[in-house]
């Protein structure tokens, strides 16, 4: 069932092991209808051309400092995104999501017409805490100013029929980030069978 | 031409081309500053860049003080220089994700007594914890230690921060040249956002707003173990950077429309 407006307001006020965690709320408009308003945030990792090799998923650390630069843009300030380039971003708000929520992240069309794409990881699982990073592309021919502070998409939060275990305990990649995070795919565990497929074919 | 003449011409070259470089209020200031010092802050600005703690913490002390725009970068000390249109201040990079560190670029980047007046007034019951936090830094001016003590020792203790009441009493340092109206330590509201910060979350109020007060939040955050601090200092630092965000954000919403159309 997906949370209404009145219910998404109770939810942020309820008891702290309860709540729904959506802050800073600029403005109490974020909240309409049925989903919640968030916002570009102030930090980016930018991706660059390497000349030193690929990424190769298999040998990535947890970051991979000769193609990324990160950056600060404050609110009131501007930054440009090319055509076909790719910055990783966040959004401005920290959010936790309760156990028995979890929620969709949908990029606004208005965005979406000028080539930016807000390519997230679509679903946020319960029990998530930080700041979603954001994959922003431009698939436009014509650069487009990225504005720290405004809208960039929505979440829309669904109830589950049980309470999930809660993310960031146990085996969770991601805890409590509050700017965007580098790709943690050398993390999964199926790379060692992937290993060792490589070394030994048969 | 001798070496040490073909070394002239290269530093001021180099000087040359790296002043062209910074922004124009920038190299402003730290061209009239003589030559080792002037290299520092070029190197500085031309390796550094500031954290988001020192921006936040930054806009949080100093936005409001009269004067030209604070510069702040990362560099080895506490420093400051005052040009025509830039006040140039660096900390000690290792403090960059430390807002309480931080808190002393507020001292730095004032300048007279009655804008270091309001920093202090503003930080409270945080000023001799910012003092204790920077100095690990090197080279703090430890002021007005007695006083802070003086109206803060039974809260401090009652926080577990008896260290810093030890340490404050053991430093030697010279009294304020102002007087100081201490404020109320903020103990209610810090109980709560010390919970939300050991749950895991950005301290804030019911309903998506922010922490009401930066000190409250920078009060929970000190009364943490030093291993909590270190894995909740993000958390803090985003609660003051909403504070400062909703309180810019609203203010500018509700100005006439021309007049709001640019962010101060």
């Amino acid at each position: 069932m997906v949370l209404g407006e009145a219910e998404l307001r109770a939810r942020l006020a309820a008891p702290l092991e309860e709540r729904l965690v959506v802050t800073p709320i600029l403005d109490p408009d974020q909240i309409r209808g049925g989903s919640l308003d968030v916002r570009l945030g102030t930090e980016f990792i930018v991706l660059k051309r390497s000349p030193r090799g690929p990424i190769d998923p298999l040998q990535m650390g947890v970051d991979a400092p000769d193609s990324q630069e990160r950056l600060r843009v404050a609110v009131g300030e501007r930054m440009i995104l090319h055509p076909n380039q790719l910055v990783l971003g966040a959004i401005l708000e920290f959010i936790r999501v309760p156990d028995d929520l979890m929620a969709y992240v949908i990029g606004r069309s208005s965005w979406g017409r000028l080539g930016l794409i807000v390519a997230t990881a679509t679903m946020v699982s319960p029990g998530f805490r930080g700041s979603l990073t954001l994959e922003l592309a431009n698939l436009g021919d014509t650069p487009v100013f990225l504005y720290p502070g405004t809208r960039v998409a929505q979440l829309v939060f669904h109830t589950l029929h049980q309470p999930a275990p809660a993310y960031g305990q146990g085996e969770a990649k991601y805890s409590s980030p509050t700017g965007p995070e580098f790709s943690k795919l050398a993390f999964d565990r199926d790379w060692a069978v992937i290993r060792r497929l490589r070394r030994d074919p048969g | 031409m001798t070496s040490e003449g073909t070394g002239g011409l290269a530093w001021a070259r180099w000087e040359t081309e790296q002043l062209a470089r910074l922004p124009d209020p920038v190299a402003e200031a730290v061209s009239g500053l003589a030559a080792e010092s002037r290299r520092r802050w070029i190197l500085r600005f031309r390796l550094g860049r500031p954290s988001p703690a020192a921006e936040v913490v930054r806009d949080w002390l100093l936005s409001e003080v009269a004067g030209p725009p604070r510069w702040v970068v990362p560099a080895m000390a506490w420093d400051h220089v005052v040009g025509p249109r830039a006040v140039l201040l660096s900390y000690p990079e290792a403090v960059g994700q430390d807002p309480l560190a931080l808190a002393y670029l507020g001292w730095l980047g004032a300048g007279s007594g009655d804008q270091r007046q309001a920093v202090v007034e503003r930080l409270g019951p945080l000023w001799g914890l910012c003092l204790y936090a920077a100095e690990r830094g090197g080279g703090v001016e430890a002021t007005g230690l007695e006083s802070w003590l003086s109206a803060y020792r039974g809260a401090l203790w009652e926080a577990g921060l008896g260290a810093v009441v030890r340490w404050a009493e053991m430093r030697a340092g010279r009294a304020f040249d102002f007087a100081v109206r201490w404020p109320e330590v903020p103990t209610a509201e810090a109980a709560a956002l010390r919970r939300q910060l050991t749950f895991g979350i950005v301290p804030h109020r019911p309903g998506g707003e922010a922490a009401p007060d930066p000190v409250a939040v920078l009060w929970a955050w000190a009364g943490l173990p030093e291993a909590e601090q270190a894995q909740t200092a993000a958390l803090c630092t985003k609660a003051l950077e909403g504070w400062h965000l909703i309180g810019v954000w609203r203010r500018v919403a509700e100005m006439p429309a021309e007049e709001g159309s640019e962010w101060s």
